[in-house]
């Protein structure tokens, strides 16, 4: 950490967040907010501030079990080396205008001038590492609730147990203030729950970590007795088995099932070492939730525009490249992407910065040619794309719309917009869509056309393949590079050529890799939706469905419901018609220009 | 015979496609069609990339189809493959005969052959209409910015800061150290949090 504040390298921004970024690699600007601190550097960390400031509040670096001036250090080692005020409790920023701090520091390092401030800074590289939070047992094993003062959180065990916390590493009972004659730790709260609320998947982190606190109490104490009920002992990898091994040595008992919790901190509970059926009830001292681990990748997502995973942890691009997203020039590490311990923090971020490192050298990226461009002969500068282009790629100049490279990111939305066939997607044209479409249903009985996103539903249909799930064979799938590429007359052509169903699939609503772009997506297919109804023909022939990378069951479910769908040989000839009709009308519209 | 010289190289990935589609009856459909070569190979990715190499250059292929697994997984490896036997690397297509065939209709080799034959038209067809494309260069800032200051975010700018790249490491709190700073010792070794 200190290396951190005094390396030439590292700018470090404390109380600062991101708040939008922009571009592409080894070109992004990103906008930052920064908080003001209100002491500046000149702070030399003596604490006269700190004797003199009166006003008091939670100190949420020790989960609240303690408390904390407005004026502040989160621990004796934060870095910087600065103090800090909570404005948010200060009295400083009330009526009272309280100066305390500011005359007793000699330094004059208090500075209630500073305000909120915005930075635009310009990078070629972005990590994404925030992280996770513990999970917020409250309701659960009468945490939160008074009449169960003794019960707390693992991460309130740590800050106990350590010498800088609220009881300077002594452990107790919240409610007498003296040590435990008994714990019991329970495992799994809030982790491996299909529960509302709760986390589907295995925290991790929690298995190990409660082995390691057994053997710390037991060092502090050899006489405190230690239950562990637990859902399975996960102490996987090299060293933690040994750990495990060592803990029950130490006579720490772990029992595998979950208890109840009734007054008195009285667990009741049935060992299925000894009988299943036969219920036990033991008062313990203290009671520990083990709780599992909550990723805060939301955030990261919406202002890198990366995906998320069903479970909330950013998505990797794929499963051999754990540390990179599919943004080129945008990486993460450490637990925001799976529960992670130190040591695989420490080993991602080695991975994430070696992928910037890659890119820093050489001068220059490369980035992807599959981007728009202008057939001039047939474009009439009418400007729809440029106003359809939501990345601002496309500028009319010289009579003609002229194409921003790097700017561009290849979706196709533009396509959509232009009644001239003159803007397309270099090698996704709508031509070679059209030509796949002619290969594909050269027999198109029964046939499922399915136009999936290279993202989000191509990655999830290749992981149904990957997971061996088992689909109809009818289907055959066309890739773009976003939803927003399949234009209306692509979907007409498919159906124009005898395709029974057609399926358009991209990343949910929120997910799209290209902003919003799946909405326009969306409009297009329900308007054509309404197309095929006041036609007579069956809407549910034309489905949009949103299938994540992470979604391959999901895709499955799709086609197979698309699968069960009936049309009759009559409807299909008669939609051929429809539709082969229409464009021709479009190709005289053509002409006339 | 189209002027196009299209090459399709059909991987067998093993047993993982060849167990379930009969490659060979996909050479002889394609085969049949205007393409100027149809090659099979036991692993296109590995062994396959020599091959497929000097069947470019010996039958002066300008463009080519792989049917084998995903694009997502390999479309970087041939790429490199037609760069390296001298065609633009963009006169290539990759058609999904693992991920979207073999695996996902194991039990019907008959209707997962035919779906692949039509795949692999579809890609001949798209094929020959892709440009020869070069990609763009743009400069590249050197420079980084981290966001988080946990151990992942101190240990990512460190380890870029003394490879000598500058680096804007962004922490929301008033310190860096995240959750690794409130543990009291780590597992499994009980050392304290770094």
């Amino acid at each position: 950490m200190v290396d951190v504040g005094r390396h030439p390298n590292i700018e470090l921004l404390t109380l600062s967040e991101v708040v939008d970024v922009k571009g592409y690699v080894g070109n992004f600007e990103v906008t930052l907010r920064k908080h003001p601190r209100y002491v500046t550097e000149d702070c030399t960390f003596c604490g006269e501030c700190l004797e003199r400031c009166n006003v008091f509040t939670e100190d949420d670096f020790n989960e609240n079990r303690a408390l904390r001036k407005a004026i502040y250090t989160p621990f004796l080692q934060s870095v910087p080396r600065q103090y800090v005020i909570d404005d948010k409790v200060c009295i400083h920023f009330s009526e009272e205008a309280c100066q305390k701090c500011v005359e007793d520091c000699k330094k004059h390092a208090i500075d209630f001038s500073q305000v909120v401030e915005e930075e635009t800074v310009h990078v070629g590289a972005i990590i994404g590492a925030t992280g996770i939070r513990p999970y917020d047992p409250t309701g659960l094993y009468g945490y939160g609730d008074s009449r169960f003062p003794d019960v707390i959180t693992s991460m309130e065990l740590e800050r106990m147990m350590s010498p800088e916390g609220p009881t300077k590493g002594g452990v107790v009972r919240p409610s007498t203030g003296r040590a435990p004659g008994s714990v019991a730790f329970i495992q799994c709260v809030g982790s491996r729950s299909e529960k509302e609320g709760q986390l589907s998947y295995c925290s991790k982190l929690c298995c190990p970590n409660t082995v390691k606190n057994t053997l710390l109490l037991k060092e502090l104490s050899p006489e405190l007795e230690i239950f562990v009920f637990h859902n399975g002992i996960r102490t996987s990898g090299n060293r933690q088995e040994k750990i495990f091994l060592e803990a029950r040595r130490e006579g720490v008992i772990f029992v595998n099932s979950f208890p109840e919790i009734t007054l008195g901190h009285a667990l009741t509970f049935s060992d299925p070492m000894l009988d299943h059926d036969r219920l036990m009830k033991k008062q313990f001292d203290l009671v520990v939730l083990a709780v599992g681990v909550v990723p805060t990748a939301v955030e990261l997502s919406g202002f890198l525009g990366v995906p998320l995973g069903k479970r909330g942890f950013v998505k990797e691009d794929n499963q051999l490249s754990p540390t990179s997203t599919p943004t080129n020039g945008i990486y993460f590490a450490g637990a925001v992407g799976s529960p992670a311990d130190i040591k695989q923090c420490i080993e991602q971020a080695g991975s994430a910065a070696m992928q910037v490192s890659k890119h820093f050298h050489r001068d220059t990226a490369e980035l992807s040619p599959v981007i728009a461009k202008v057939d001039i002969e047939k474009c009439t500068v009418c400007g729809k794309c440029s106003k359809q282009c939501l990345f601002g790629a496309i500028r009319i100049e010289d009579k003609v719309a002229s194409i921003t490279e790097a700017v561009c990111r290849g979706c196709g939305n533009c396509v959509n917009s232009c009644e001239f066939d003159a803007i397309s997607i270099s090698n996704y044209a709508e031509e070679q869509m059209k030509a796949q479409l002619r290969a594909a249903l050269r027999q198109p009985e029964e046939k499922i056309i399915v136009f999936a996103c290279h993202w989000c539903s191509y990655a999830g249909a290749d992981f149904a393949g990957t997971s061996r799930l088992q689909y109809s064979p009818n289907a055959r799938i066309i890739k773009t590079m976003c939803s927003c590429g399949v234009t209306v007359d692509l979907m007409k052509y498919a159906f124009a050529l005898g395709a029974p169903k057609v399926i358009v699939s991209g990343c949910h609503p929120g997910d799209c890799h290209y902003l919003d772009n799946n909405m326009f997506t969306k409009k297009r297919v329900m308007k054509l939706k309404e197309g095929l109804m006041s036609k007579g023909i069956n809407p549910e022939r034309l489905m949009l469905e949103w299938v994540s990378a992470s979604e391959g069951q999901r895709f499955v479910e799709v086609v197979q419901k698309m699968e069960q769908l009936r049309v009759d040989e009559d409807e299909i000839e008669m939609t051929k018609m429809i539709f082969s009709e229409t464009s021709k009308r479009k190709s005289k519209k053509r002409v006339r220009k | 015979m189209s002027e196009d010289r299209t090459g399709v190289f059909i991987c067998h990935c093993g047993t993982n496609i060849a167990g379930t589609v009969n490659c060979q009856e996909i050479t002889e459909a394609i085969g049949r069609t205007d393409v100027a070569l149809v090659r099979e190979h036991a692993y296109m990715c590995t062994g396959g990339q020599a091959q497929i190499v000097s069947d470019i250059q010996e039958f002066d292929l300008d463009r080519i189809v792989v049917a084998a697994c995903s694009p997502r997984i390999h479309d970087e490896t041939f790429r490199s493959v037609c760069k390296e036997a001298g065609i633009n690397p963009y006169m290539m297509e990759m058609v999904n005969i693992r991920e979207q065939c073999s695996w996902c209709h194991t039990n019907q080799p008959v209707e997962a052959t035919q779906k692949a034959i039509d795949l692999v038209h579809m890609g001949i067809e798209n094929v020959k209409l892709n440009q020869p494309l070069t990609p763009i260069e743009v400069p590249m800032t050197k420079k980084a910015i981290v966001i988080g200051g946990g151990i992942s975010g101190i240990e990512a700018s460190l380890q870029m800061a003394d490879l000598g790249h500058k680096v804007i490491l962004v922490e929301r709190g008033p310190t860096i150290g995240g959750k690794m700073a409130q543990l009291n010792k780590i597992f499994p070794d009980q050392n304290c949090s770094p």
